[in-house]
Parts: structure tokens; C-alpha cells; sequence
């Protein structure tokens, strides 16, 4: 007569599958989805931040990036370098085409060889680069190389990648640590230029190094010091940003339109070699 | 490299989430459904008036209630869940641990009692921290009825 509470069969409302299943196939979904989004997004942002007007950029850029008016210390200290380098960058800005882009070139005090080229025109060398260089030619070829960088709207493009990658994570985890992982992939992005892009300012680098002094001897001698010294811990930074310099002293040598005498360096920048 | 630091204690915290929680969760299933062979005698229902059979009981109130706590491999795959719907099999399983272990608290409590069966059964559910990281933290279930001893 008395009643018995019943055996329900398990599984019914709790799964019995493994949760590791579901767990990876969210996993690799959600991922797959991510970097196919990001990529589409990063694609266009690359495709249309070159019609954001320069002088925009310019203006971001005095922002964020120390301009004339505020000049540090290091500046002043190397005036007379400095000047040379913005000498050097006026007289090849013809060469290059650039007349609605202006270029500042400032000099950091940086034993690490290199150059780096950021938003609105702004120019960076160390003079850990200067010392590796023999003639004006090859320095030529380095400042041609960060111009390039800036007429082809390279940096306004890494930022616009970047950004979006840091603003997909914003919007999907706002405050995990999946967030801010994807967070720091969007800062590693952000000034950084692919292979392309290397290539690219390379080929226009070259041919306004062959426009202005009628041959390209000496453009690959910074690539050449560079290679020279790999295993020195100095370059390692340079070979991180920019890979496969085999391959460019390659392409360099075959673009080469024949030799030709060297110019020397100005007087300024060889004090800096001392 | 920060990033990577990160990397390794979410993948720490999503390992220990998932083996211990994982271990628990089996543990806890084996013990409930022994429990309840035990407790299969003390009939639970949710009729709000007794049957023939108990009009000359005792009636007093019984009462379960456990507290349950969501792991971190729970929460980051529920998570995940979230951006593209459906059930939440993580939470499904804890939700039903805990109901069950629930009422098997108010049977155990019938059963010292000595009362035969539980009548009008309900549910309560409430959320008891977490509340401020916007997550599930902890929910406690209650459940309770009226226990039926005979004079």
C-alpha cells in the first residue's frame, strides 16, 4: 500500500557527455570565428585607412608623438645631427614624391641599431644605426626606407589593425583574461609592419635612392653591417622586426642600377661615430 | 611574455577547475544515487492536501537545503557558451546535484523524524555570491514540504 518514491534513469536533466568535448569545440568555434572576423575587419581597415587625410594623422599623431616644439633633452644635446638627418630627409623628399606628407626625423640616444617610422611623419634613428653606417648612401636608403614607410600609410594601417583587434576583444570578453590576451595581441599589432609592407618601402626606398644620386651603391650596406653582426644580441631586435634580411639584401642587390662613387657622411653624424 | 604568464595561470586555474570539479561532480552523483535507494521508502509528492492514507498523521515541516558551488572550468565554458546560446550543460548538472541533494537533506530529516511521507514539496532557489563580478558563484537550493508521522 505505501508508495515508493520512483528511479528516474540518469541523463535526463543533466548531461552525461563529457564536457571536455564541448569545451574544445566551443574553443576552436569561437576562435575560428574570431581571427576569420579579424581578419576581415583588419583587411578593410588596412584597405581604407590610406584615404585618411595625412594631415589627420598629423594631428593624432602630435598627440601621442614628441614634435618639434617639445624637444628632448637628447635632442638638443645633437643638434647639429639632427640637422643633418632632417637636411638628408629634405633632400631626398623630392626624389620621393612626397609633397603632401611632411617627415620629422629625431635621433634617440640608443645603442641599439634602429629606425623606426610612426604616425604623422615621425621619424625615429638611433644612433647605435648611425655608427653602422659607412656612406650617406646607406643612410639615405634607411631614411628612404622609414619614408616609404609613412607615403604608403603604413603606421595609420598597423594602428587601425591593431585598434580593431583591441576593440573585438573589448567587445566580446570585456574584462577575462581571454580578453586581454587578445588585448596584447592588438598592442603587438599596432606599430609593427608585415613582410609586404617591408617589401614595399624597400622597392620605392631603392628607387629614390637611384633618383637622387643616380645609383644605388651603398643602399644595402645597413643590411650588410646588420648580417655581419647576427649574433650579436644588439641586432637580435632588429632581425625581430625585421625578418629575412638575406632576402632583402637580395632583392636590393638585384634592383641595384649600377655602382657609382659613395657620398660621405655628413660631418655631424661621423662625431657620432667617434 | 606577461601574456604568456596569463596564458599559463588560465590554463592552470582551467586544469584544477576541470579535474577537481570533475572529481567532485562523480563523487557527488555516486553518493546521491545511493541515498536515494536509501530513502526510497519516505514517498515525496507536491499535493498541497494528504491522501486518505495520512488524514490521522502528524504534519510538521521538513526542510533541505544545500549550497553548491560553480567551478572555474564551469564558468569559462559557460562563458563561452553565452556568445553562441544553448544549454548550459555545465550548469544543467550542478542545478540538478543540487536539487537532488536537496531533497534527499529533507528526506534524511523525515526519515529522523520518523515521519512516512512528505507532502506539498517545494523548490526554492538563490543566488549567494558572486553577485558583484556579475558571475554565478554559489546558489543554494531549498526544499521543503510537510513531513507525515504517524500518531
Amino acid at each position: 500500500m505505501h508508495k515508493q518514491n520512483p528511479k528516474f534513469p540518469e541523463g535526463i536533466n543533466a548531461s552525461q557527455e563529457q564536457p571536455l568535448k564541448e569545451f574544445f569545440l566551443l574553443v576552436f568555434g569561437i576562435v575560428f570565428a574570431i581571427i576569420l572576423f579579424v581578419a576581415c575587419v583588419s583587411y578593410f581597415a588596412q584597405a581604407l585607412s590610406p584615404y585618411i587625410p595625412f594631415a589627420w594623422e598629423k594631428s593624432w599623431a602630435s598627440a601621442v608623438v614628441p614634435n618639434k616644439d617639445h624637444a628632448t633633452q637628447d635632442d638638443l644635446n645633437n643638434q647639429d645631427a639632427q640637422h643633418a638627418l632632417q637636411d638628408l630627409l629634405l633632400k631626398l623628399s623630392p626624389a620621393q614624391n612626397t609633397d603632401d606628407i611632411s617627415f620629422d626625423v629625431h635621433l634617440i640616444h640608443d645603442a641599439k641599431p634602429n629606425a623606426f617610422a610612426t604616425l604623422g611623419g615621425q621619424i625615429f634613428v638611433t644612433t647605435g644605426l648611425i655608427q653602422h653606417i659607412e656612406s650617406e648612401n646607406g643612410l639615405a636608403m634607411v631614411l628612404a626606407h622609414e619614408m616609404a614607410h609613412v607615403q604608403h600609410r603604413h603606421p595609420i594601417q598597423s594602428l587601425s589593425r591593431g585598434l580593431i583587434i583591441q576593440l573585438v576583444g573589448m567587445m566580446l570578453f570585456s574584462d577575462s583574461t581571454a580578453g586581454s590576451l587578445l588585448n596584447q595581441a592588438g598592442i603587438i599589432t599596432l606599430l609593427s609592419f608585415n613582410r609586404d609592407m617591408e617589401r614595399e618601402a624597400d622597392t620605392t626606398a631603392l628607387r629614390t635612392i637611384g633618383e637622387f644620386y643616380g645609383h644605388t651603391q651603398g643602399a644595402d650596406e645597413f643590411f650588410n653591417a646588420m648580417l655581419a653582426k647576427h649574433d650579436d644580441e644588439l641586432s637580435v631586435e632588429f632581425f625581430n622586426t625585421h625578418p629575412k634580411t638575406q632576402a632583402r639584401i637580395h632583392d636590393i642587390q638585384s634592383m641595384q642600377a649600377g655602382l657609382g662613387k659613395l657620398t660621405p657622411l655628413d660631418p655631424a653624424l661621423l662625431e657620432l661615430q667617434k | 611574455m606577461e601574456g604568456f604568464i596569463q596564458l599559463g595561470i588560465f590554463i592552470c586555474l582551467l586544469l584544477t577547475g576541470y579535474i577537481f570539479g570533475r572529481r567532485a561532480e562523480k563523487k557527488h552523483y555516486q553518493s546521491i544515487i545511493e541515498r536515494e535507494d536509501q530513502f526510497r521508502h519516505i514517498f515525496v509528492s507536491t499535493e498541497r492536501l494528504p491522501s486518505a492514507d495520512f488524514v490521522r498523521h502528524d504534519t510538521q515541516l521538513v526542510s533541505g537545503s544545500v549550497v553548491i558551488s560553480v567551478d572555474y572550468f564551469k564558468v569559462i565554458i559557460a562563458g563561452l557558451k553565452t556568445l553562441v546560446g544553448g544549454h548550459l550543460t555545465a550548469y544543467e548538472s550542478l542545478l540538478d546535484r543540487a536539487r537532488r541533494e536537496a531533497l534527499l537533506r529533507m528526506q534524511q530529516q523525515a526519515n529522523d523524524i520518523g515521519a512516512q511521507a512528505i507532502i506539498n514539496t517545494k523548490f526554492e532557489t538563490s543566488r549567494i555570491s558572486g553577485n558583484a563580478n556579475k558571475s554565478v558563484g554559489s546558489i543554494e537550493v531549498l526544499a521543503y514540504g510537510t513531513g507525515m508521522i504517524a500518531k
